[in-house]
């Protein structure tokens, strides 16, 4: 019994031994294993990382040389060498998106979203793909994630052109209260300096149907730049729409001597003119030549109407023909020159005459050109008061 | 000579040690320790060890998966577009070299790690060569790191179990423990190659042990956790997989992810189907055909990889280009497709490496296949293609691994979001039905049966039915019947003596008493005229109830609800009657 205990204990001591030894050996083993495991990870590591920038490097270029297909493989590769590289992942989203493929992108932007809520570039790209596929609630709210995110660089500028963009897609889906409020904002941080950006703004609220603000944005553009062709031309455009023709004619004058090619400048330009031309209405007339004004309206109304009842015969026709017969009765009566010289009181109804029958004209034969187009914006501004005329 | 006279000896000799202090510290520190080991029971020394495998077992994970990758860098070199050359040579002569190891070097590491282990617990009493492990590393970064389409996960998961075992061995652990060792480093190699804990516990739990007993799950979990937490240290703490946010905006949906369930059962069935036929017979063919079967998988492979060349090795990258719709669901269905070949070719010719990786590629396919032609027929699904792909994994995890809890937590964990956890679970659960109703055989013990080995089935242990002690009551009515009467009858079925036993009830319920009538007994001499017999419950398995009835042919059986309610009486012949009526474990 006791050899008995005897061998036990030193069976156990023995384990006990052995272990220790063990323990030993695993502690040394580990420490080895940690050491060696470690340079063999940051070698790797290191490798990977000179990869991968290797092959994003390789994708700018192509992206760069307009190779969009091939730059999409370099940073697929980049990535597999860097999968985590919130960077690369960004651009090929990117490449994705220009390529035509805003799904594709879209999963690695929604991930980066996850990963970073705030970030204004990401949250940039995705209110694009989403503007492109039409999802106008998700542009919106991308759209003002980006405004109101994180930019790692010119975080005003940035915040700008994600608004600006805003702006645009809103007014392309014409929902103009939205895009008006946007461009309001965008309009009080733009920098006085940018003419340009003052000029694409004044387009905006032009488009958004704000010609105000429209023609404040063209001045301060103007101010700045006084050779910017866009903020001439959309200056006179907006005083067009205004009924501020003296302006348009101005504003579009020194645009059409910048630009002779522009075929509706100079077709603004024209009706303007005539416009001016052939107001009766205009202050500091003289009474020769106020009458002298509504005959040649009388005479060009007349001239609509036959030549309008000769291309449509018909019903309406027949009654643009009578109405052509009053006026050239009453023009050889009492709306002659001489008589309307004396008599300006006829001035008025002559000139009714001459908006009814252009009026018809225009339901029968379509919008006019020229002088007829004239008298209509001249009727326009006749029975409008003037803040009224606005489209 | 000890090692406590070693340090002695040692210190003594030290000519510049301080006399009054350092002779004492070494065998003081020794002493202590080794009062402290002794008085550690094994249990703890056990989860203990837990831990330390964990940690070796998640360094040997990091430098395998490096190994696969420089393998890789190196032999398919860093482009996008390989040269054809190397996309067939490079498989065709990995596959050489690996049959040479395989054959000749390492012949126990063919087959799959999975069984291997299990072999350990229930075959080997824990012993897994420390040589498969060396065997596992090399061979199988060779053959994935060369393009062979297989993955690193099981391999991983023996090489953590082989860690164990050889740790288990090296310290002298009882046989009790050593053999439960190797599931603790298969969870802790698995947990580190998945960088997903829970599933590796799961995994181990629902396939390699099959039970759920308090020590050894300690002892998993601390192992995979310990694994996991060494892997990030090195590779980082991302998810395998990033997964773009998606929402299940309508329950309509789900119908969607119940097709992709259909599609992932066929699919099992299909993959299972190819390694039951075309395994055996490549495994009956001449012995020295073994040397060129994985050249020749890895030459067909490479001619595949000429096209498709996504299909070579384990395929990751792939899988995270699914997941964020990257692919077209034609261009994801010939992913799919090519695959199932590849892997079926790689697998069946004795290539070494696991099934896990391909079928979370075919899965990703398959569910992005289908979630794009869905979307072409019904606009108003919100989940993306992405969506269905990761869905898709788990589908066809709990089809051809049919382990289906483990499928739906590993998509969970690889994925790091919840948000999938009804499609995952009703297309994981229509899939692992289907694949159970047309392969009845489960792909590991399939591939046990082939290799020659009868594995306990952990899923047939978890499909059988329990015999319970009502099932063998033969009569349940006996609140109805006088109790005397329905022990008479119960003893006369147990063929005991009726005059020896007698039925009475306690304030703890009803027993069976037997008179002492032997002399010589002790019981008689203290004073006691009779025993009684334990009681038994009508819900309690047939096994149970034997152990309780040890050497008792009549026991009471008794209601839960109330145990003055005699239930009715169980003979031993009633517990055999039952065994033979209703069958149970048919081994064949």
């Amino acid at each position: 019994m006791i050899v008995g205990m005897d061998t036990n204990r030193h069976r156990h001591s023995s384990a006990g031994q052995s272990r220790e030894a063990v323990l030993v050996i695993c502690a040394v083993l580990l420490v080895v294993l940690f050491s060696a495991t470690g340079f063999l990870t940051r070698a790797f590591h290191r490798k990977q990382a000179t990869l991968a920038a290797e092959w994003f490097a390789q994708g700018n270029s192509s992206l760069a040389a307009g190779a969009a297909r091939e730059a999409l493989d370099d940073y697929r590769r980049a990535l597999i060498f860097d999968p985590q590289n919130e960077n690369y992942q960004l651009h090929l989203a990117q490449a994705l998106a220009q390529l035509g493929q805003p799904d594709e992108g879209r999963a690695y932007l929604l991930n980066l979203l996850a990963e970073h809520p705030g970030d204004g570039e990401v949250n940039f790209e995705l209110a694009r793909l989403a503007a492109q596929s039409g999802d106008t609630a998700a542009a919106i709210r991308f759209y003002h994630g980006a405004i109101y995110g994180a930019w790692d660089q010119d975080p005003v500028g940035a915040q700008t052109r994600a608004r600006l963009e805003l702006s645009q897609f809103l007014v392309r889906h014409q929902d103009d209260t939205l895009a008006e409020a946007e461009l309001i904002s965008l309009a009080a941080n733009v920098p006085e300096h940018d003419d340009q950006m003052h000029a694409k703004v004044g387009d905006l609220f032009q488009s958004a149907g704000d010609l105000n603000r429209a023609h404040a944005e063209y001045r301060k553009a103007l101010t700045w730049a006084p050779d910017n062709l866009t903020a001439w031309i959309g200056a006179g455009m907006v005083s067009f729409k205004l009924g501020d023709y003296a302006e348009a004619v101005a504003d579009l004058d020194r645009a059409s001597r910048a630009d002779r090619e522009n075929q509706a400048v100079a077709a603004t330009l024209e009706t303007a003119g005539l416009v001016i031309a052939w107001d009766p209405f205009s202050e500091r007339l003289s009474p020769g030549e106020r009458a002298q004004r509504v005959g040649r309206a009388l005479a060009q109304a007349i001239h609509r109407a036959e030549e309008c009842s000769a291309a449509e015969p018909g019903q309406i026709a027949s009654g643009l023909e009578a109405l052509a017969t009053q006026a050239k009765s009453q023009q050889r009566s009492i709306w002659s020159e001489r008589s309307m010289t004396v008599h300006s009181d006829q001035v008025g109804p002559a000139m009714e005459l001459v908006f009814k029958i252009e009026d018809a004209a225009k339901q029968t034969c379509g919008e006019p050109a020229g002088a007829d187009a004239a008298l209509l914006l001249i009727e326009r501004k006749y029975r409008a008061p003037r803040e009224g005329i606005s489209e | 000579m000890t090692s406590a006279s070693r340090a002695a000896g040692t210190s003594q000799e030290s000519p510049s040690a301080p006399a009054s202090i350092r002779p004492g510290i070494f065998p003081l520190l020794l002493a202590n320790w080794r009062r402290w080991t002794s008085a550690i029971s094994e249990d703890h020394i056990f989860l203990l060890l837990a831990i330390v495998i964990g940690i070796f077992a998640g360094l040997a994970v990091v430098l395998f998966r490096v190994a696969i990758d420089w393998t890789q860098l190196l032999v398919l070199g860093p482009a996008v577009h390989v040269s054809p050359w190397r996309v067939l040579l490079a498989p065709t002569i990995a596959g050489l070299i690996v049959a040479a190891l395989v054959i000749r070097v390492f012949p126990r590491v063919r087959g799959s790690g999975v069984n291997q282990t299990k072999a350990a617990v229930y075959i080997f009493d824990g012993y897994v060569p420390f040589s498969t492990v060396i065997g596992k590393f090399l061979t199988c970064a060779i053959a994935i790191g060369s393009g062979h389409s297989l993955g690193p996960e099981d391999p991983s998961l023996q090489i953590g179990a082989g860690i164990a075992s050889k740790l288990g061995r090296s310290l002298k652990l009882s046989r009790d423990k050593i053999r439960l060792i190797a599931p603790v480093g298969a969870a802790a190699g698995l947990a580190a190659a998945f960088n997903a804990p829970i599933s590796a516990v799961l995994f181990v739990i629902e396939e390699v042990i099959g039970n759920w007993s308090g020590g050894v799950l300690g002892a998993i979990v601390l192992a995979a956790v310990s694994s996991v937490v060494v892997m990030r240290q090195f590779l980082g703490t991302d998810a395998l997989f990033r997964i773009p946010p998606f929402h299940l905006e309508r329950p309509s949906e789900l119908l969607g992810y119940a097709v992709l369930g259909v599609v992932g059962g066929g699919a099992s069935v299909l993959l299972l189907q190819a390694i039951a036929i075309v395994r055996p017979r490549l495994q009956h063919l001449p012995r020295w055909t073994e040397y060129f079967q994985p050249a020749i998988a890895g030459l067909l492979i490479g001619f595949i990889g000429l096209r498709v060349p996504q299909v070579m090795g384990a395929g990751y990258p792939i899988i995270d280009w699914a997941l964020h719709d990257q692919f077209t669901w034609n261009m994801l269905l010939l992913l799919a497709g090519c695959k199932i070949v590849s892997t079926s070719l790689s697998f069946v010719s004795g290539t070494p490496g696991g099934m896990f990786a391909p079928t979370l590629f075919i899965g990703a396919m398959l569910g992005g296949a289908v979630g794009g032609v869905e979307h072409l027929f019904f606009h108003q699904i919100s989940g993306t293609v992405g969506a269905f792909a990761l869905v898709g994994m788990g589908t066809l995890f709990a089809g051809f691994l049919r382990v289906p809890i483990t499928s739906v937590f590993m998509v969970i964990e690889v994925s790091g979001s919840y948000a999938a956890i009804l499609p995952v679970m009703i297309s994981n659960t229509i899939a692992y039905l289907i694949s159970r109703q047309f392969q009845k055989t489960s792909l590991f013990d399939l591939l046990a049966r082939q290799e020659g080995m009868v594995l306990p089935s952990v899923e047939e242990q978890r499909e059988r039915v329990a015999l319970r002690v009502e099932d063998a009551l033969a009569n349940r009515d006996a609140g109805d019947v006088e109790p005397d009467v329905v022990l008479a009858e119960a003893l006369r079925r147990a063929g005991a003596q009726p005059e020896l036993y007698f039925l009475g009830c306690e304030p703890g319920g009803w027993r069976v008493y037997r008179k002492l009538v032997t002399q010589g007994d002790e019981k008689k001499r203290a004073g006691a005229s009779s025993e009684h017999s334990p009681f038994l419950y009508p819900d309690l398995s047939l096994e149970d109830a034997l152990q309780i009835m040890r050497d008792w042919p009549v026991v009471p059986v008794i209601s839960r609800a109330n145990s003055q309610i005699l239930v009715g009486v169980l003979a031993h012949t009633d517990v055999l009657r039952a065994y033979r009526e209703f069958g149970t474990l048919d081994p064949s």
